[in-house]
């Protein structure tokens, strides 16, 4: 009749789970309820998008070999490039032990390991075999390619985070520090080898040079703080775990760390684009044409100038928008600015023709428009982890750790309050869950089960 | 478990005893059956390791590193084109003209397409006729001899608007004997004429040249209605 | 519903229902040599399919050394007319897909007009040859300095940027100095058509298949391997109706491409990128990287 697990018991029968589910959704506000019924019909658009793509072959995607990489590679770029720069962002705090950043720790763990799963799912989609290529890169890897190393810190990266939140939900603090410090050390690697992947093409111009590895970091830095903005102004919105240190700690420091990056993307960006026009070096020459006055014009002055930096930094800067919400809006706009800004850095290696491919010379630029199939994929995969995380967010014990207790951080004299278990009764504000929340899986404390 | 950890700040000794008390067996049954129970678990990891062994080693063979292999079974694929020295065996007529004229260059299977499997399925003796080809259209002829930009001005080209037009090529041109026959000169302009046919039929003034196509004169002016002396640069 | 399933730790003073955790042990412990026995006979079954098929894999004529081979081309772009038969003949010879933008091997047509600027057009590869009406659109014959044909294929580079971009090293060369792509191993992830300075690779569509019978893997000019180690030309070659795609082995002085790179001028495409190819131009004019 009824199941035991972790010490709890679970109903078997199906007419009791199904009334219990009704009285949970019944007893969920509103909002919540319009939120995850719109996550879910993206997550199964995305789904279908999904299964479309599993048959090898590509006449479901809008790529053709003059224009090999499309929106799924811009995806799955955006998406790892912004797990690393979470990490990047959080370890100030984990590893440096700047207080300003400690109250970021749990949250940027799970959102670094959700973002780095949909990157591996987003990817598995574009690739036509991706059982072989988890075969073939331990069986038979070629050591040159920056792709399979590319693959192995990604990998790696995954394990330690894996292991990095495993062990904070689960207390072992000496564990969790190691784990920290490699998945930090593995978050600016692991892009730079993304970066790679672009930068040591010869055969495009705009992508060649040894500087689109550190300039893939810096993405990488701008898109994972502007995606904990996003996260930290709702937790002080909606008042979840931990939010009071949040607005005196987490808001300032996500601030700080977003203006300086926005500045420095500003500068790379610039330098980026002269670059480009001096000379008429073939191939750069008129990839930057296509950006500025070409095809990808409308995306790059609309998309990336002025909604993703411009805006951001208005936003940032201006006293009357210096507010959480303001940084809620300035951090989507670089956020969507940087998805902008990936697509166009794809799109322009391969915009500009240097030679026919395939018997085929697009001119003056080739064109590329992605299928239904591929934005449903992308779609689903931003839905998947807005869904996932919003479930984390509500269900796990996402107050600040212990962890900084166990020594070796500056500042760990304060004592830090775990919020998990009693979120803000007493302000009256509740966790937007309702009466009908069932206890959280994992002990609040920390400790072990 | 969590009695082992409190028992690490403490007596570990007695604790480790204690826990080996509970593990022991309270009669020789259970002893036994423990032991064959360790015993099949030890013997079903082994027996796995094989299984996983063999799967692994034929899906080694499969996607391992194999590149000679591969080159291998590149190689051994069948070839759609013959050698065009083949086609002499059986075809005497078309190719004793066609190695001396000025097509020789252009390899029988360059008009034809792919003949390996002809070639190899037909066998001497069968009779002329047996084995249908596509006929070569006249399109072929114009992909190489139509004027084009591009084309070395020495390469033999017309324009094909300019060169009776609506005719075929090969009412005129032998491909396997690649020199260019031009219809006669007449000595007298086709405009307000009666019908040609009316001094050409057979029986008539002049008689009609072997080969020459017998009908309404709208087919006779395609090829004479044009002054003869429109240049075929050689 | 009676308890006929268990799941962690029994009711004390249960008694064992008819599917106990005994039963399902037996029941594991007897099924798991059948279970490697099929295992060790599918892996016999693979181990001698893989003998029989090594010995249909030899060519006809005897064996082939690839390393004894060196093979090149070289393109004369002040012969080659344009026709269109060499991209025919790889189509039909590779079962290349009929999508006209899908090819290994294509022809195009560059025209330097008086005023320094150069167009270059490649209609559906080259493979109707040019029309006899057609011209470059809006340059009219007066206005052409110069125009002519350049045959393009793989350059079976010395140095090729495709095989170390691949991840899983499913692109490699041969001794011989031919690039190819084990269709067993490519996961279709499409770097090395992007590392390609000259175009030479596409995907198959999944309508259509290489002649291994695969869609989604890579597909690229192979300097027709299953003629050349049969001692025949590449298709290209064989049908070209002016002598413009010569043929032949380096390693031979005598011939056909070792004297024609003795004689002509010849260069690569793309020098400065170090890729070292193995087909040779010559007439090429300066607009030509």
């Amino acid at each position: 009749m009824s199941v035991r697990l972790a010490n709890r018991e679970l109903p078997t029968d199906p007419r009791v789970i199904a009334r219990a589910m009704r009285l949970r959704v019944a007893a969920t506000p509103r909002p919540l309820r319009i939120w995850y019924s719109v996550l879910l019909v993206l997550c199964l658009v995305g789904a279908v998008g999904a299964v479309l793509c599993l048959p090898p072959g590509w006449e479901v995607l809008g790529t053709r070999p003059s224009f090999e990489w499309g929106i799924l590679i811009s995806a799955y770029v955006f998406f790892a490039i912004t797990t690393s720069g979470l990490c990047l962002a959080s370890s100030l705090g984990t590893v440096f032990g700047i207080e300003m950043f400690i109250p970021l720790e749990k949250r940027h763990a799970i959102l670094a390991l959700l973002c780095l799963v949909t990157a591996f799912g987003v990817i598995a989609l574009d690739l036509q075999f991706p059982v072989r290529m988890v075969f073939g890169a331990v069986l038979s890897p070629s050591l040159l390619s920056p792709m399979w190393w590319m693959g192995v810190f990604y990998g790696a990266y995954l394990v330690f985070l894996i292991v990095e939140v495993l062990s904070m939900f689960t207390g072992r603090w000496q564990l969790h520090r190691v784990a920290c410090v490699l998945s930090s050390i593995t978050a600016i690697v692991a892009p730079t080898t993304l970066g790679a992947v672009f930068g040591v093409l010869s055969s495009r111009p705009y992508w060649h040079g040894a500087f689109t590895p550190p300039a893939m970091v810096a993405a990488a830095m701008l898109s994972g703080t502007a995606l904990l903005g996003i996260v930290f102004s709702c937790v002080h919105r909606f008042r979840l775990a931990g939010f009071e240190r949040v607005a005196t700690l987490a808001i300032p420091a996500i601030r700080l760390l977003l203006t300086i990056i926005l500045a420095v993307t500003v500068l790379v960006l610039g330098w980026q684009t002269a670059w480009g026009l001096y000379g008429d070096v073939p191939g750069l020459s008129d990839a930057t044409a296509a950006i500025l006055v070409g095809p990808l014009a409308l995306p790059f002055w609309v998309f990336r100038v002025f909604m993703g930096l411009v805006a951001p930094l208005a936003l940032l800067a201006l006293p009357r928008t210096r507010t959480p919400a303001g940084l809620f809006a300035a951090s989507c706009l670089a956020f969507a600015g940087l998805f902008a800004d990936r697509a166009i850095f794809v799109s322009a290696g391969q915009v500009a023709p240097a030679t026919a491919v395939a018997g085929v010379l697009p001119s003056p630029f080739a064109a590329y428009v992605p299928s239904l199939v591929e934005i449903s994929v992308v779609v689903g995969a931003l839905a998947f982890l807005a869904l996932v995380y919003t479930l984390a967010e509500l269900h796990l014990p996402m107050g600040e750790h212990q962890g900084h207790l166990a020594g070796a951080f500056l500042g760990s004299g304060r004592l830090a309050t775990d919020a998990g278990t009693a979120p803000g009764t007493s302000a009256g504000g509740e966790e937007p869950t309702g009466s009908g929340r069932s206890a959280p899986l994992f002990d609040g404390s920390g400790g072990v089960l | 478990m969590s009695r082992l950890r409190d028992a690490l700040g403490g007596d570990r000794a007695a604790a480790l005893r204690s826990a080996a008390r509970r593990l022991r067996p309270a009669s020789p049954t259970g002893l036994v059956k423990r032991m064959a129970a360790a015993a099949a678990l030890v013997a079903g990891l082994a027996v796995a390791l094989l299984v996983l062994g063999a799967a692994f080693s034929a899906f080694y063979g499969e996607y391992g590193f194999h590149p000679e292999e591969n080159a291998r079974s590149w190689a051994a694929l069948t070839p759609s084109y013959a050698d065009s020295a083949l086609c002499q065996r059986c075809h005497q007529p078309e190719y004793a003209p066609w190695v001396a004229s000025r097509h020789r260059a252009v390899v029988c299977e360059s008009c034809h397409g792919p003949l390996a499997a002809h070639a190899a399925e037909t066998s001497p003796n069968a009779p002329a006729g047996s084995v249908v080809l596509a006929k070569v259209s006249d399109a072929i002829c114009v992909a190489c001899h139509g004027k084009a930009i591009g084309r070395p001005t020495a390469f033999p080209q017309v324009d094909v608007s300019q060169h009776y037009a609506g005719a075929s090529c090969l009412w005129c041109h032998n491909p396997h004997d690649a020199t260019a026959v031009r219809p006669p000169d007449i000595p007298h302009p086709l405009d307000r004429l009666p019908a040609c046919v009316t001094c050409h039929s057979p029986a008539g003034l002049k008689p009609v040249p072997a080969g020459h196509v017998e009908s309404s004169d709208g087919v006779c002016r395609t090829c004479h209605a044009r002054p003869a002396a429109v240049e075929v640069r050689p | 519903m009676s308890d006929t399933v268990t799941t962690g730790a029994p009711e004390p003073g249960q008694a064992s229902s008819t599917l106990s955790r005994r039963r399902v042990l037996q029941l594991g412990l007897a099924a798991i040599p059948a279970v490697c026995g099929a295992g060790l006979l599918s892996g016999a079954l693979a181990t001698s399919d893989d003998v029989v098929r090594g010995a249909e894999l030899e060519p006809a004529g005897g064996t082939y050394d690839p390393s004894a081979h060196d093979w090149a081309f070289v393109m004369d772009t002040t012969i080659c007319i344009g026709c269109g038969r060499c991209v025919e003949a790889c189509k039909l010879e590779n079962h290349v897909p009929e999508d006209p933008e899908l090819n290994r091997t294509w022809v195009e047509l560059h025209v330097l007009a008086k005023d320094w600027t150069v167009t270059v057009s490649s209609p559906a590869g080259g493979a109707d040859g040019t029309p006899a009406q057609a011209t470059v659109p809006a340059v009219a014959d007066a206005a052409v300095r110069n125009a002519y044909f350049v045959p393009r294929t793989c350059m079976q580079c010395e140095n090729p940027p495709c095989t170390w971009v691949c991840p899983v090293s499913a692109t490699y060369q041969t001794a011989d100095g031919i690039v190819l792509v084990d269709e067993k191993r490519c996961i279709g992830c499409g770097y090395c058509v992007v590392a390609c300075p000259y175009g030479a690779r596409y995907m198959v569509p999944a309508g259509d298949t290489t002649p291994k019978g695969v869609a989604g893997v890579v597909d690229k000019c192979t300097f027709c391997y299953q003629r050349i180690t049969r001692g025949l030309l590449p298709a290209c070659a064989e049908v070209c109706p002016v002598n413009a795609r010569i043929f032949g082995d380096r390693n031979d002085a005598t011939s056909a491409v070792s004297v024609a790179i003795d004689q002509k001028r010849v260069r690569v495409m793309k020098p400065a990128l170090g890729t070292r190819p193995r087909v040779f131009y010559t007439g090429l004019e300066g607009e030509v990287d």
